[in-house]
């Protein structure tokens, strides 16, 4: 079977269109996370997300529709905690996380019907991906986008320096406020990619990849994404092919692009 | 009558019980080139940020340009240099014209687009410093004078009408540091720009600054530079010292 022959195929003509969408989005976030230290608010939110789901499976709603909100929520008080009771930033996430991930555990407990479904979130399945789905990432990725293109001057301001950018008017708070829940709702869409345990995955490794050889901020992002949407495609052919889970050969591709961007560092 | 730039009334300041700033009062006029000084952990970084609001005012009041420090918003009229420049990250991947440019920020309404005025603002004042060769580099890659007079264009970039430096020559050699000195003193001589000095470096004070704020958790002194060679005060605190930094006068 050719590549273009597999490129017929419905499921995997929306595993592209969600996957390209979310990998470019997160892509974008995770620059700002990554140079704020705040890497594992992915991975945190990821695993309230997982509570946030068993909960919509427990009700018998679209689990996406329980999880924007609850991970939303999450996100603040995990600001919250870090700036007001003066916790560690990853010690807010920490809280947070595990408290996410026991009560999706009660609830896997509790109810014995859904635990199969909850494990395609937990390790996601982008050829499984639904036409729901497939729209609510286009949507839910373009608003995101189009929030950050307006703010992009803030995020970039704050990212470079909070204290500076408080001297130049830029309601820090507000810009932290709105960075947390833009990942929190792109955590909530990558889920579907490559699964609860590997979000991260997308947020860190394209921008930690674009920082071995970018020459300024912009070109950060735009390697990012680039990278990002190359591993999202070749990880689907490869998958594909090789009849491997997708989700962990899109996180092992952009592995492989970092060792790649890493060698070709100037020392 | 020349305009209050900033005025502070008993400003007072502390961490948990431990007091840093007490009863600080001051009036800094437009077209003042104000040194403050004092020893380390006499408060005088803990005295701009209040006053630009990085602190919370616990104590006392502050007014910018005539309005209340928490509900200033002309942000564009002050420039600031941090201490030491430890707010940025060394890794952060941006070069000197996107750091320069975030300085336009803050005369920007929503949404905050670029435009092509705003590149030449920042072409005009990497060239006025002398660093416009500079402007692809990434800020990692440069020296500390280098990284100085990058964060001095940012800081100037808005042509502020208040100039806040703090301790802006620690990592910079004697020659640089004069040249810098220099063309920050020409500012305030041609553009009456605002300066505020915090440093303890009192031979630059002695040399450039028409008032001078002496601080050890209170103001020991606020004055002129002639009425501060004077004061008894501080010639039993500097003692024979005094008569070095006056030396430093043109």
């Amino acid at each position: 079977m050719d590549i273009l022959t597999i490129l017929n195929y419905g499921f995997i003509q929306r595993a592209f269109v969600a996957g390209i969408f979310v990998a470019i989005l997160a892509s974008l976030l995770g620059a700002f996370l990554v140079l704020r230290n705040l890497s594992l608010i992915g991975d945190g939110l990821s695993h309230v997300s997982f509570g946030a789901i068993a909960l919509g499976l427990f009700l018998g709603i679209y689990p996406m529709y329980v999880a924007i909100p609850l991970v939303v929520l999450a996100s603040l008080l995990i600001l919250k905690l870090s700036e007001r009771a003066k916790l560690y930033g990853d010690a807010a996430i920490g809280i947070v996380s595990s408290v996410g991930i026991a009560a999706g555990v009660i609830l896997a407990g509790i109810s014995n019907g859904f635990n199969v479904d909850l494990f395609s979130y937990l390790f996601g399945n982008i050829l499984s991906i639904s036409q729901q789905d497939v729209l609510m990432s286009i949507l839910l990725s373009g608003v995101v986008v189009f929030v950050m293109l307006l703010f992009y001057q803030e995020l970039f301001s704050v990212t470079f320096s909070q204290e500076l950018a408080r001297v130049t008017g830029i309601k820090t708070g507000r810009i932290n406020s709105l960075l947390v829940v833009l990942t929190a709702i792109t955590v909530v869409l990558s889920v579907r990619v490559v699964g609860i345990m590997l979000i991260s995955s997308l947020l860190i490794l394209p921008t930690v990849s674009s920082l071995q050889i970018s020459r300024g901020f912009k070109m950060t992002l735009f390697l990012g994404a680039l990278f990002a949407i190359i591993s999202v495609v070749l990880g689907i052919f490869v998958s594909f092919f090789l009849n491997i889970p997708t989700g962990a050969t899109i996180v092992l591709v952009n592995f492989a692009m970092f060792v790649l961007a890493y060698s070709m560092k100037k020392k | 009558m020349d305009n209050i730039i900033v005025s502070a009334e008993k400003i007072s300041f502390g961490y948990g019980v431990v007091p840093v700033l007490k009863d600080i009062s001051f009036t800094i006029k437009q077209g003042d080139f104000v040194g403050v000084v004092g020893h380390n952990g006499s408060g005088k970084t803990t005295l701009i940020k209040i006053i630009l609001g990085l602190l919370p005012q616990k104590e006392g009041t502050v007014t910018l340009f005539g309005e209340p420090g928490g509900k200033f918003a002309g942000w564009e009229k002050i420039g600031y240099l941090p201490q030491n420049l430890s707010v940025i990250n060394p890794l952060f991947p941006v070069t000197v014209k996107e750091a320069v440019g975030l300085g336009l920020l803050s005369a920007k309404r929503f949404p905050k687009l670029f435009v092509k005025q705003d590149r030449e603002k920042v072409g005009a004042v990497l060239a006025d410093l002398q660093i416009l060769n500079l402007q692809n580099r990434l800020m990692s890659e440069l020296s500390g004078g280098q990284l100085q007079r990058v964060m001095l264009a940012r800081a100037l970039v808005n042509r502020p009408e208040l100039l806040i430096l703090d301790e802006p020559t620690n990592a910079i050699d004697a020659e640089t540091r004069k040249t810098f000195f220099s063309y920050i003193h020409s500012l305030s001589q041609k553009n009456r720009m605002t300066i505020i000095l915090i440093t303890h470096d009192m031979g630059c004070v002695g040399e450039y600054a028409d008032k001078i704020l002496y601080l050890d958790k209170v103001a020991l002194f606020y004055g002129s530079f002639d009425q501060f060679k004077k004061s008894a005060k501080m010639i039993e605190v500097f003692g024979d010292e005094l008569s070095h930094f006056i030396s430093h006068r043109h």
